[in-house]
């Protein structure tokens, strides 16, 4: 295989050019004009449901030779995880920690071996499996993903190493703001629904979990109406149909689980300035917002692009008036983060301790200005122009597709969603800007979330309202 | 104008380009990809944090932010203003080695990225206000990602340890004090010798028509007048006279081990030697560090160890976070004899071949987008006049023996020439 190789065809032409013609006729003062736009197409992809109900997807691309197969169990998300927070994700951790058949040595040298790479995990909105390989070592990966789906064991000693494991990091996350802030904003925002629990768990729940836990989990919410598998690059959708078949079908048609209420009460949040004390630290790390959206609410790309002229961009007001206007951080943004149920809205940020208040002064003057007045001609084309042209390279690559098309299928968004992208953002107007802030931006009704040096910020803050002081385990200490 | 034609060697699914010099001595490459309807436009400078003054460290990265505030035709935040306008994705980073600027743009927007690319190599213009701005953004940059991070410190510590007295010994982001009295003056010394055409390859890859493409790239960057190459390597490296160990108390809850060995430069045989060695000691969970000291012992909840190559050096560093109540003393004591096998010998035949195959997926892998292929292209003829390495470097990987791995850990991972930092949670002391 690896024999040396010599280029072959080395052609060497010399050209002698005239520098200053060029020079005479070269007007650089205004940008040159664009060619005709190239239209860009979501990529064909092949879509079906079996009998047992697993969702088949195939996103064909033979750029490179390789393939990746991603399965998802949609409500086995940690959701699911009920009152046990971080089952979701310790479960499919342990898929592949041993097998009926391999153990999990035997499991990463596998799939160590031929070059691949074999991850499980889970979020809010379902439990992953995936497998990527170059397309020669297929059947050797497909082997391999098909046992830890279908024949995990759950030993005890794996148990105890992925819960020490996890602890750890739980322990060690402790060290990071950003996580500290997340965790508190969380709580505050969503209170006792399930996204304001802690998805890797915390020291308490993490060491109740038992053998029986993980056995539940998995026979509540792996089974075959709950599952997509994407096959993605270098393969037919024959080729990906005999896998399926002769690999997936032994799996159950129905799960356990019958979990399927959540409900959300809004919080009584603007009172507080939730203050996470981080003793020492040069930065106050920001995060400022409120509930957002589901993934399929119809306004997505209204708010996307509401969002991205707000602080969704470099170019966004919020980064341009924290960073490029005032030096006070490195990058300021916003985001919505959309899942099944329904979402989050936040500011974030990491600013000098001395201007910790200043920077949410701005913050929440930009959310007011952004409900009260339409949006300028110039910002609005430039983010409809700056969208759609990236949109191609969100289909650089296979995966890349197929996370789209995953999407689609997850939350139950047209199949067409794609193909009218760029036409649903462009017949956008200012009007529906505005009305989108104003249904999904409340700059009256924040949660305040900062996690730095109470010594040095908590005065400041007392302005934005009483100020509750908490430690890193999100206990309240002032 | 010199034009160069590659292709793939026979045989082999690669990647074609093909080079070409300006009279001013900007090389450009250019790499056809009709894939999707996007270019990548990749400007690679020849000058990193290695070619700063010892009192001026940073400059360079300090730099790179100023080349977008302001050029010839284009007032502060123009040319990110304008480039969103037009649909484009931008970015930059620094490196001891390199700065490194790219466009993404629509395809029927190249000429817009060649216009405002070109226009900030012509000339550069930052006004007093601009420079205190970002002045302020790096020093909340540094604070963001080495200050305020758990171990964050860790890139600022090694250098001086490793590289005394030479010009890989600060960390790119610099000195805050060194930032704090930059002038317009010094800035402008250092545009004017560093970011001229002789001193930096543009590629250009994704969906073009690669004569057009030329007479664009001819259009705007030959009319840049050439400058005076400054690019000056000044580096001289003293191997350590002994063991550097360093405690450090740091806002962490659990002990850290960072350790570093000095190796040969990027790109040479032991380069490639030790990519392979530091993947198979801690690259997938049967690695040998991963494998006994996460997995088997459970010493450490994290653990790995890369090489970094540099133009004029190379380093091998490793890391250890440990479990709660393990000792440090423990865990190093595990790695130095893990170390040790690789020095008797006793990696397999069958790990060097995994970690051949892994090599040869990221291989693959690496060839899917307009940008990572832009990057390397770049790289490779800025620092190697080759960029036909992106083809062929992957022999350098295959041509690795056991014989190597042993020989060359033997002569390099010498515990007597390495620096060790312990980091320790503060809360400790008290």
């Amino acid at each position: 295989m690896n024999t040396l190789l010599k280029i072959v065809s080395i052609i060497l032409i010399v050209i002698m050019t005239n520098n200053t013609a060029a020079q005479e006729v070269l007007d650089r003062t205004n940008p040159p004009k664009p060619g005709p736009p190239k239209d860009v197409h979501f990529p064909e992809y092949f879509d079906t449901t079996l009998q047992n109900g697993i969702n088949v997807l195939v996103i064909e691309n033979d750029k490179i030779p390789a393939v990746s197969v991603r399965l998802v169990f949609k409500d086995a998300g940690s959701t699911f995880d009920g009152n046990k927070f971080g089952l979701s994700s310790l479960t499919a951790e342990l898929l592949t920690k041993g097998t009926t058949n391999r153990d999990a040595t035997q499991i990463a040298e596998e799939i160590d071996f031929i070059g691949g790479s074999l991850n499980a995990g889970s979020d809010w909105d379902g439990s992953y499996v995936s497998l990527s390989v170059l397309k020669k070592h297929l059947a050797t990966g497909i082997d391999v993903l098909a046992d830890v789906v279908l024949n995990p064991v759950f030993s005890e000693e794996e148990i105890s190493r992925v819960k020490e494991q996890r602890l750890s990091s739980i322990l060690q996350s402790k060290d990071d703001a950003g996580h500290l802030s997340d965790r508190m904003f969380n709580k505050k925002v969503f209170g006792d629904f399930p996204y304001g629990n802690p998805a890797e768990g915390t020291e308490e729940s993490v060491k109740e979990l038992v053998k029986a836990d993980f056995e539940n989990f998995y026979k509540g919410n792996y089974y075959a109406s709950n599952l997509i598998i994407a096959f993605v690059g270098d393969i037919t959708k024959e080729e990906a149909l005999k896998i399926v078949e002769e690999k997936f079908s032994s799996l159950p048609k129905d799960g356990t689980n019958n979990l399927t209420e959540f409900k959300y009460d809004e919080p009584d949040s603007n009172k507080y300035v939730y203050l996470v004390n981080k003793p020492g630290a040069v930065q106050s790390n920001l995060k400022v917002g409120h509930k957002g959206i589901p993934r399929n609410n119809p306004d997505y790309i209204a708010v996307t692009i509401m969002n991205t002229i707000l602080g969704g961009y470099f170019g966004s007001r919020i980064n341009y008036n924290l960073r490029e206007k005032h030096g006070f951080t490195y990058g300021a943004r916003s985001s919505f983060g959309p899942r099944l149920l329904t979402g989050d809205f936040s500011v974030d940020t990491d600013v000098r301790n001395d201007v910790t208040d200043s920077a949410i002064t701005y913050i929440i003057d930009d959310l007011k200005k952004m409900v009260a007045e339409e949006v300028t001609d110039e910002e609005l084309e430039t983010v409809k122009n700056y969208m759609t042209g990236v949109f191609p390279l969100q289909l650089e690559t296979a995966n890349a597709v197929a996370s789209r098309v995953i999407n689609l299928k997850l939350y139950n968004l047209p199949r067409d969603y794609y193909n009218k992208y760029i036409s649903t953002i462009n017949n956008l107007t200012k009007k529906d800007i505005l009305d989108a802030a104003k249904k999904y931006i409340h700059p009256d009704n924040l949660v305040i979330v900062v996690s730095g040096d109470a010594s040095a910020v908590k005065d400041k803050l007392k302005k934005f309202g009483e100020v509750k002081v908490y430690d890193a385990n999100g206990i309240e200490i002032d | 104008m010199n034009n160069k034609r590659f292709d793939p060697p026979a045989g082999r699914k690669g990647i074609e380009f093909s080079k070409h010099i300006l009279a001013n001595g900007l090389r450009v490459i250019l790499c056809k990809d009709d894939n999707i309807p996007s270019v990548a436009i990749n400007l690679c400078y020849h000058v990193g944090s290695k070619n700063e003054d010892t009192d001026k460290r940073g400059y360079a990265h300090l730099f790179e932010h100023l080349m977008f505030e302001g050029s010839q035709n284009m007032e502060p935040g123009e040319y990110d203003s304008l480039s969103l306008m037009a649909g484009c994705e931008n970015n930059a980073y620094t490196t001891e080695d390199k700065t490194n600027y790219y466009i993404l743009a629509p395809a029927n927007q190249l000429e817009f990225g060649l216009w405002i690319e070109s226009d900030r190599m012509l000339e550069f213009s930052v006004t007093e206000e601009s420079l205190e701005v970002q002045k302020g953004v790096v020093i909340e940059e540094k604070k963001q990602v080495f200050d305020n991070r758990p171990y964050g410190s860790v890139s600022l510590e090694f250098p001086p340890l490793l590289y005394p007295n030479s010009c890989y010994g600060w960390d790119t982001i610099g000195d805050v004090g060194d930032i704090k009295k930059a002038t317009i003056k010094d800035i402008k010394e250092f545009y004017e010798k560093y970011y001229v055409p002789g001193n930096a390859v543009l590629t250009i890859a994704g969906d073009i028509d690669e004569d057009k493409t030329l007479r664009l790239a001819e259009k705007y960057f030959g009319s840049i007048p050439p400058g005076t190459n400054g690019h000056k390597a000044r580096f001289k490296d003293v191997p350590l006279a002994g063991e550097i160990k360093k405690d450090i108390f740091d806002e962490v809850q659990l002990p850290g081990i960072f350790g570093a060995y000095k190796l040969p430069k990027e790109h040479s045989k032991e380069f490639y030697i030790f990519d392979i060695l530091t993947d198979i000691l801690s690259t997938g969970d049967s690695s040998r560090l991963y494998n006994e000291l996460v997995y088997n012992k459970q010493l450490v909840s994290d653990v790995g160890c890369w090489v970094e190559g540099r133009e004029l050096s190379g380093i091998l560093y490793y890391y250890a976070i440990l479990m709660p109540g393990v000792e440090i003393e423990t865990v190093s004591a595990e790695i130095d004899r893990i170390f040790d096998e690789v020095k008797e010998g006793k990696i397999t035949e069958r790990e060097l071949q995994k970690i051949k195959n892994r090599v040869e997926t990221r291989d693959t892998f690496r060839q899917q987008t307009n940008l990572t292929k832009a990057d390397m292209l770049s790289h490779y003829e800025i620092f190697y006049g080759d960029a036909g390495l992106i083809n062929t470097n992957i022999d350098n990987y295959m041509s690795v023996t056991l014989a190597d791995l042993k020989e060359a850990a033997i002569k390099y991972i010498d515990n007597s020439r390495r620096v060790v930092l312990n980091y320790l949670p503060s809360a400790g002391i008290k």
